[in-house]
């Protein structure tokens, strides 16, 4: 006879059950195994029963000899958590260049100056970055499109450079921009301060201009990418996609202009449901998204089957996480949930939000995740009783719908999103999209490497 | 004159001691008991001359056999006639043998451990080899037995080496679970920054597999905890699997869990079997041929080197391995066990071939020649 350890479980398909411990372990087994389990009924001469001991599933002993051990894994899986908040954002302007049908961020004429931060709230919102406990922290200046702002960046820039003689903190600079407007004295600035550049590209011409709704910026950005790694470096520069409605028939087109233009890897991004992409219709995009992004994983695997090494870095946080007993920084699979715990937004209005999306849905006059203005104290932000009640909700391990799934160790919590989309931070899952694609997303990824030992090698190789 | 010269015995000598040879000609005789040079009793180093005649109170030399003799290298004489060489400068096999006890009983130990306290002596030896050995020397291992049965003062022993040598890497070789008390495991913290590598067995995934392998019922745990402790304080492991018929289906479940529970470890080395001592007496349970397990070790290779920890196959000669694993087999049979087979004389891959060892008495009847 034998205990049960923790253990979540669910058919994976009509022939087989998914079983995940506790720090993420996963079998694939017959279906109705999950049933033998708990009903004692394993064998000890069994190569599973040896399978489920050896990999925390269940215990010869009430407590397993080995719980340190699985203790220290446990740890390693939350270990996002060590230093609190890590990812600090800079909303500099809400000022923009471009006229994206889906803007996520409601961006504002590019010569209305009152969307810009003021300088005193810029001074304080670095003293506020400075008091997070985090060694490490990522500064990243968004928008609107921030570069229109130059000089607020360069002046933060500057002053967290002196600052950080006393706090020396492990900093990295991220800005992101459609490169568009880069000149070469900003590029050798970024340069100079090792400022890396994260840019939007749609994909081809039509596709990228129909989006951003110009003629030209595609040509625009092509360039301000290239002139941009022509100063601060090839690698120094990656590049997202937004998965708008016209994307949606054009996987293999997209991953070629992404080839074409120097890139070895796109991250698959779903339109969120923030901003002016909130009047979406959103129940045919999401069943869209889904095999718009398994028809483009399909081709990129081609592609690494012929020797060409391009990544997917959407499947590579899931795989992270189902494959490797390590965490990731990735603030929409995580749970406790990456707002506030992982990361931040201080806004051009002076305010403190939990996340990007958080000041996104504010433009919409709903404050519901605004957690403080900059002038407050870092403990009357942080340790608020609205994050306090924020927190009543934001752990995966204590939701309905969440608590007992088995891909539980894979996903994340993201009131944030719940609110947005069903109204409720708490959320529906049954309803819920966000839970409806990550599964989806999952299991499809579990299938793949069990069925296809091939496309496990290169999952592996996009890990590394 | 010829320029090697063969010491094969040292007679009369009322104590044991250390050859320390100089050069062609030369050599100190240490007294194991006082470290001090017996020829000289004042204690002037005097060198000793290999070619006093035959009826001289220390040294008789002999016929010129296997033993080549290089400056440096250091021989254990008994007055028993006991005669063997304990190191060898340019070798990268040499190692101080903590103690022939062990508190594993593999059933496929080479070595079966004695019951015999062995302690001093070796710590007396030991001591003599770390104060003689070149102080550029680049390698080194420590073994036994089981060389944590000398608790603290192995400790002290690897601080004399690092003293001696700076830049010397350290290769020892535990079962891992006197590490499982974690005050032990923190006294090797001291070592974290240098190159010392604790090479530990894992037998299996499963601790009733490990268990019957080590010989020891909870060995397994032991050793996990043990490596957990090390790795908490940053010492660098290198996890050793003996492949035998009790572990080979599990390979790949053990390289799969090697990485998600053991993802610290800095390489993993698959080992063929040495098949002497209780390899024979257990030959039943013990031995396998590698063609019948070489399909399970290939997918544990890989699944454990895709993840990018070093991994190495030892032992096991390439006839015997497939064409995707040759570039994992590593030439690890140490100078003196090394031989080739019959067959492996016209093999034209015998330059990369790891061969076997010559004190085997079971061989594959797979080897082949490569033509």
């Amino acid at each position: 006879m034998y205990h049960l350890l923790p253990f979540r479980f669910e058919p994976l398909n009509d022939h087989y059950d998914i079983l995940v411990n506790e720090v993420g372990d996963y079998l694939i087994e017959p279906l109705g195994t999950a049933h033998q389990i708990a009903n004692r009924e394993i064998n000890e001469n069994e190569e599973l029963f040896k399978d489920l001991t050896a990999n925390f599933f269940i215990s010869e002993t009430k407590t397993p000899a080995l719980i340190d051990n699985l203790a220290s894994r446990y740890r390693t899986k939350k270990s996002f958590l060590d230093s609190f908040t890590s990812l600090h954002i800079f909303v500099l302007t809400l000022r923009c260049n471009q006229n994206c049908i889906y803007c996520q961020a409601s961006s504002r004429d590019k010569n209305a100056k009152q969307s810009d931060i003021s300088s005193t709230d810029l001074d304080l919102a670095i003293n506020l970055m400075f008091m997070s406990p985090s060694t490490a922290i990522t500064m990243e200046f968004q928008g609107g499109e921030p570069t229109l702002a130059f000089e607020k960046l360069k002046y933060a820039v500057e002053k967290t450079e002196i600052l950080n003689k006393e706090f020396e903190k492990h900093i990295t600079y991220v800005l992101c921009t459609n490169c568009i407007n880069l000149t070469s004295l900003q590029l050798s600035f970024l340069k100079e301060h090792n400022i890396l550049i994260s840019t939007s590209l749609d994909g081809p011409e039509f596709l990228h201009n129909q989006n951003r709704g110009k003629t030209d910026g595609y040509q625009n950005t092509i360039k301000g990418i290239q002139n941009a790694r022509d100063i601060i470096g090839h690698d120094r520069i990656s590049a997202l996609m937004t998965t708008s409605n016209e994307s949606l028939n054009f996987s293999k087109e997209i991953i070629d202009a992404y080839l074409q233009n120097g890139f070895s890897e796109i991250f698959l991004r779903a339109l969120n449901p923030y901003g002016l992409a909130k009047d979406n219709i959103w129940d045919d995009y999401n069943t869209c998204f889904l095999s718009f992004y398994f028809k483009t994983l399909d081709y990129i695997l081609e592609l690494n089957f012929k020797g060409i090494r391009f990544v997917e870095n959407f499947t590579t946080l899931f795989l992270k996480k189902i494959l490797t007993p390590f965490c990731i920084g990735f603030v929409d699979l995580q749970s406790p949930a990456g707002i506030i715990n992982s990361v931040v937004v201080y806004n051009y209005d002076g305010y403190v939000y939990a996340s990007d999306e958080s000041r996104m849905i504010a433009e919409n006059n709903d404050y519901s995740f605004q957690i403080g203005h900059l002038s407050d104290s870092y403990n009357d932000i942080f340790f608020s009783s609205k994050v306090g009640e924020i927190a009543q909700v934001w752990s995966n391990e204590s939701l309905a719908g969440c608590s007992d799934c088995a891909f539980q160790a894979y996903c994340g919590a993201d009131p944030v999103r719940n609110y947005s989309t069903q109204g409720d931070p708490y959320g529906y899952r049954p309803k819920s999209f966000f839970c409806k694609r990550n599964k989806a997303i999952i299991k499809h990824l579990l299938l793949l490497m069990d069925e296809h030992p091939e496309v496990l090698k290169v999952f592996k190789s996009w890990i590394k | 004159m010829p320029t090697n010269i063969i010491l094969s015995k040292i007679h009369n000598i009322k104590n044991e001691c250390l050859v320390h040879v100089l050069n062609s000609e030369t050599c100190y005789v240490y007294s194991l008991e006082t470290k001090k040079n017996l020829i000289d009793s004042n204690n002037n180093a005097q060198p000793f001359s290999f070619y006093q005649n035959s009826d001289s109170q220390y040294i008789v030399l002999q016929d010129f056999s296997r033993n080549e003799i290089t400056p440096g290298s250091l021989f254990f004489a008994s007055p028993k006639g006991f005669f063997r060489k304990v190191f060898e400068p340019k070798s990268s096999d040499n190692v101080l043998f903590i103690t022939g006890q062990c508190n594993n009983y593999c059933i496929m130990c080479s070595q079966p451990p004695i019951l015999k306290n062995d302690f001093s002596f070796y710590e007396k030896l030991n001591s003599l080899i770390i104060q003689l050995m070149p102080e550029d020397t680049l390698e080194i291992g420590i073994t036994g037995g089981e060389p944590t049965l000398l608790r603290a003062k192995l400790v002290d022993t690897i601080r004399d080496i690092y003293k001696r040598c700076p830049n010397i890497n350290i290769h020892m070789l535990s079962n891992g679970r006197a590490f499982a008390n974690k005050k032990y495991a923190s006294l090797f913290g001291e070592f974290n920054q240098k190159s010392l590598l604790m090479g530990i067995p894992l037998h299996s995934d499963f601790h009733s597999t490990h268990d019957f392998i080590a010989g020891q019922i909870g060995s397994y745990y032991q050793t996990m905890i043990g490596l957990y402790n090390l790795a908490f304080f940053e010492v660098a492991i290198e996890i050793r699997i003996v492949i035998n018929k009790q572990n080979f289906e599990r390979l790949p479940q053990l390289s799969s869990y090697i990485f998600r529970n053991l993802p610290f470890v800095k390489h993993v080395a698959f080992m063929g079997l040495e098949t002497t001592g209780l390899t024979i007496k257990n030959k039943k349970s013990v031995w396998v041929d590698p063609i019948e397990y070489v399909s399970y070790l290939e997918k544990a290779v890989y699944e454990i080197s895709e993840w990018g920890i070093e991994t190495s196959i030892y032992n096991i000669p390439l006839c015997l391995l497939k064409p995707t694993l040759y570039r994992f087999s590593k030439k690890s049979i140490s100078d003196w066990k090394l031989s080739f087979a019959e067959q492996c004389q016209c093999c034209l891959l015998s330059e990369e071939c790891c061969g076997v060892f010559s004190t085997s008495k079971i061989q594959s009847n797979n080897i082949k020649t490569f033509q």
